[in-house]
């Protein structure tokens, strides 16, 4: 008995062996099998064969491993351990959401204090303001008209033979007649003098301006509409016959009025959330709704104000105008957390927490945007009032096209060689590199050049006559040549050069009824947030549409006339640097650098590279670009270049 | 045969059902640790193949940034959406731009996908970037 029980023990060279015996046979088929295998399968056709055979074989055990995923979730769980797993889920799950939280409740109190700075600075505006608003954009409009009215009869005596050539000396003769009598002092005294004053004047006005279109509508329509003067025409009387309505709607006591929701912004709670790390996940959650929802009135609120100074409207109507939607959430609000009884009951209570969480990170991610912006407005607010002193009129604004501040732009535009340069970087700079917009260009008029056919080489002079500020010209083909792409500056990487702007994300249409106007806003204007989605033009859906271009000229995938765009991209700059942007666009825009307004173009006009030139501020890091494009008739594009000002200098 | 030998022999075995234990159990460990890190960043889309692709060693500290065929982007393995991916490469970059960022891309997925993502990785100066393709011994089920 002993005997055998000696013999059929394991020994320690026994199991030695074995296991060399075995490794040994492993790695022979590991290393004979694979290449006997492809041996076998050599003809052309084994390996889609074995391709096949691979894909079936893997749909089997997907099938399987489903069958057996089943099972398992179908499996039981003891309480305690499943009590043990879901705090442990809940536990890692909360760990970012507190995070979030806590910067959320910061960025509402620091967007407390930006709307109520913005929302101060609305109260300042006074009668004043807007009189001299509507001063500045009179002037420009009205020279504007007498010029579209020299380029209808220009077409007619080409092309619509004498009946429209009379038609439209009428309306030149009728756009001088009305442009001396509103250059003269005594009319703008009176209109700014008086609210009664301004409504009859803007009556007379505008009922002057509909016989004059009565009398030649007919003829018009005999004149090629590629050429655009009849949509210049029509462009600046319904732009005149606006702002002369704004005029007459004008009481600057409901002007500044807070609507409710806005009233009461700056009387939240101040209170931090108290034990926020005793709240399950779903609390969090809910918590996270509701400060989110106090970021999202915050920042209706100063966006709204920041609007309405921007465009001199009322700020009830601003805040009605604007549209801050917020993510939805997918994860119910309030949900139980019922103790899980299965594995699958514990791998969906998984899911959930994971879903919450990424709700709460898309509510952050969205309320740091606004709290982005909400301290640019405030900075934009602080620097200055909109007209007020030290600050010049809209056409300060980055209206390129507007008229000059204190009088020299409608000289200039009357001369018909304001300017299209401006330098907006002392502004920038005294607002701290974020805000500071309401006063650029002081004095260096910002109107529309009108010269359009004297080109010359090099630097023409243009705007105030203290600034000598200088427009560059460009030689469209050298340029488009030459310019690069990219969106990125920093030592290492020498511009000699153009660079033009070539990664854009673009979206539309939104309808314009073939009518430049600015103040009708859509949501990306309001904040950009490229997830979302909106009801456009003839009720499409629209969504940011990521496009890169390989040309200067950037246009929208989906073309439409009589529409409005937006462009939206982001540039990085390694150090804050003063840069040259060359704005054009077919036909009007508006741009925006870091939420400020740097150009403003009312004009419909075919595309030309050296429309516009704005020497700005870029700060260190990545800065934000925000285009707007007004279409018309027919095409629609926009160009974005940057380049150095000491290369040109 | 002496007692004094039996008892030598008797001495001498190995006990081979702890190292058994200790074998599975490892083996388990292995299993279980690797199939979560598949979960957890692996999405369900049909890799396209390559016949030139160079074979790498999986990095520890890659960052799996996934699109599906319908464009749908993933990060982590975690569904999320483009504003939030911005925010993401923005962090990234700023932390550590030489981090190696895979992008697993279905065969489907729109192209203008993938360079918008491409795109938004050299924008944030990630550059170490790579697309997977299918592997035979990887990707068998």
């Amino acid at each position: 008995m002993n005997s055998t029980t000696a013999h059929n023990r394991v020994t320690p060279g026994r199991i030695l062996l074995i296991s060399v015996l075995l490794q040994a046979a492993g790695l022979l088929v590991f290393y004979f099998a694979e290449p006997l295998r492809k041996s076998v399968l050599t003809p052309a056709e084994a390996p889609r064969e074995a391709q096949v055979r691979d894909r079936a074989a893997a749909a089997r055990l997907r099938t399987l491993e489903e069958q057996r995923q089943q099972q398992r979730e179908k499996a039981a769980l003891k309480r305690d351990d499943a009590q043990k797993l879901a705090r442990q889920m809940e536990r890692e799950k909360a760990t970012p959401i507190l995070d979030q939280l806590r910067d959320m409740e910061k960025i509402r109190e620091d967007l407390k204090r930006d709307t109520a700075t913005v929302l101060d600075q609305l109260a300042e505006r006074s009668v004043e303001d807007m009189s001299q608003y509507l001063f500045d954009r009179l002037h420009p409009l009205s020279t504007q008209l007498v010029v579209s009215a020299e380029q209808q009869r220009a077409q007619a005596d080409l092309e619509a033979g004498p009946a429209v050539h009379v038609a439209a000396r009428s309306l030149l003769d009728f756009a001088e007649r009305e442009r001396a009598r509103l250059l003269e002092p005594e009319v703008f005294e009176r209109l700014r003098a008086s609210h009664g004053e301004v409504s009859a004047a803007q009556r007379r006005y505008i009922d002057q301006l509909d016989q004059a279109q009565a009398a030649y509508t007919g003829d018009l329509n005999r004149i090629r509409r590629e050429n655009h003067v009849e949509y210049q025409v029509n462009l600046r009387r319904d732009q005149i016959a606006g702002l002369l309505g704004e005029a007459a709607e004008l009481k600057v006591a409901t002007m500044n009025d807070l609507p409710p929701e806005v009233a009461s912004l700056t009387e939240l709670p101040t209170e931090a959330i108290h034990a926020l790390d005793d709240l399950s996940v779903p609390e969090l959650h809910d918590q996270a709704q509701s400060l989110f929802e106090d970021i999202r009135q915050l920042f209706s609120g100063a966006r709204a104000a920041s609007m309405a100074l921007e465009q001199h409207t009322s700020m009830t109507g601003a805040f009605q105008a604007i549209q801050v939607p917020g993510p939805t959430p997918s994860f119910p609000s309030g949900a139980a957390a019922a103790t899980p009884e299965t594995v699958g009951e514990l791998n969906q209570y998984a899911a959930q927490l994971g879903q919450a969480a990424r709700d709460v990170g898309q509510l952050w991610q969205q309320a740091h945007n606004m709290g982005v912006a909400g301290r640019s407005m405030a900075g934009r607010a602080g620097t200055g009032g909109p007209d007020g002193s030290g600050t010049p009129g809209p056409a300060a604004n980055g209206h390129g096209r507007g008229g000059g501040a204190g009088g020299v732009g409608a000289a200039r535009a009357a001369e018909g060689r304001a300017g299209r340069y401006a330098d907006l970087t002392p502004f920038m700079y005294a607002s701290s590199g974020e805000g500071g917009v309401q006063g650029f260009a002081s004095g260096h008029g910002g109107g529309r050049d009108f010269t359009a056919g004297s080109r010359r080489s090099g630097y023409r002079e243009t705007g105030s006559d203290t600034s000598r500020a200088r427009a560059p010209w460009l030689s469209e083909d050298k340029v488009i040549k030459e310019a690069l792409p990219g969106r990125m500056f920093n030592r290492d990487s020498p511009r000699t050069g153009w660079l033009y702007l070539d990664t854009w994300y673009v979206i539309g249409p939104w309808e314009n009824h073939s009518r430049v106007n600015h103040e009708q806003t859509w949501p990306p204007e309001t904040l950009v947030d490229l997830d979302a989605t909106y009801e456009g033009k003839h009720g499409q859906k629209l969504a940011w549409q990521f496009h890169q271009s390989d040309n200067i000229r950037i246009k929208p995938p989906a073309e439409d006339e009589s529409s409005t765009y937006y462009a939206y991209t982001e540039v990085y700059f390694e150090e804050a640097s003063d840069m040259l942007i060359a704005v054009a666009s077919d036909d009007a825009a508006k741009v925006w650098l870091n939420d400020q307004l740097i150009w403003r173009d009312d004009g419909i006009g075919p595309w030309r590279l050296d429309e516009g030139f704005r020497k700005v501020v870029f700060k260190k890091g990545f800065n934000t670009l925000l285009v707007r494009i007004e279409n018309g008739p027919v095409t629609c594009t926009h160009s974005i270049l940057l380049c150095p000002p000491e290369i040109l200098l | 045969m002496s007692r004094r030998g039996i008892e030598d022999e008797e001495a001498e075995e190995i006990p081979i059902t702890p190292l058994i234990d200790a074998v599975f159990l490892l083996l388990i460990f292995f299993l279980v640790s690797t199939m979560i890190k598949k979960l957890n960043r692996d999405i369900e889309i049909d890799l396209p193949e390559s016949v030139s692709a160079e074979r790498l060693m999986p990095a520890r500290h890659n960052r799996v940034i996934g699109l599906n065929a319908e464009g749908d982007v993933y990060y982590e393995g975690q569904p999320t959406t483009i504003q939030s991916l911005h925010q993401s490469m923005r962090t990234l970059g700023v932390q550590d731009d030489t981090v190696q960022i895979r992008l697993d891309v279905d065969r489907a997925t729109p192209t203008h996908r993938v360079i918008e993502v491409l795109d938004l990785c050299r924008f944030n100066r990630l550059l170490n970037v790579g697309i997977r393709t299918y592997d035979e011994f990887y990707n068998r089920p």
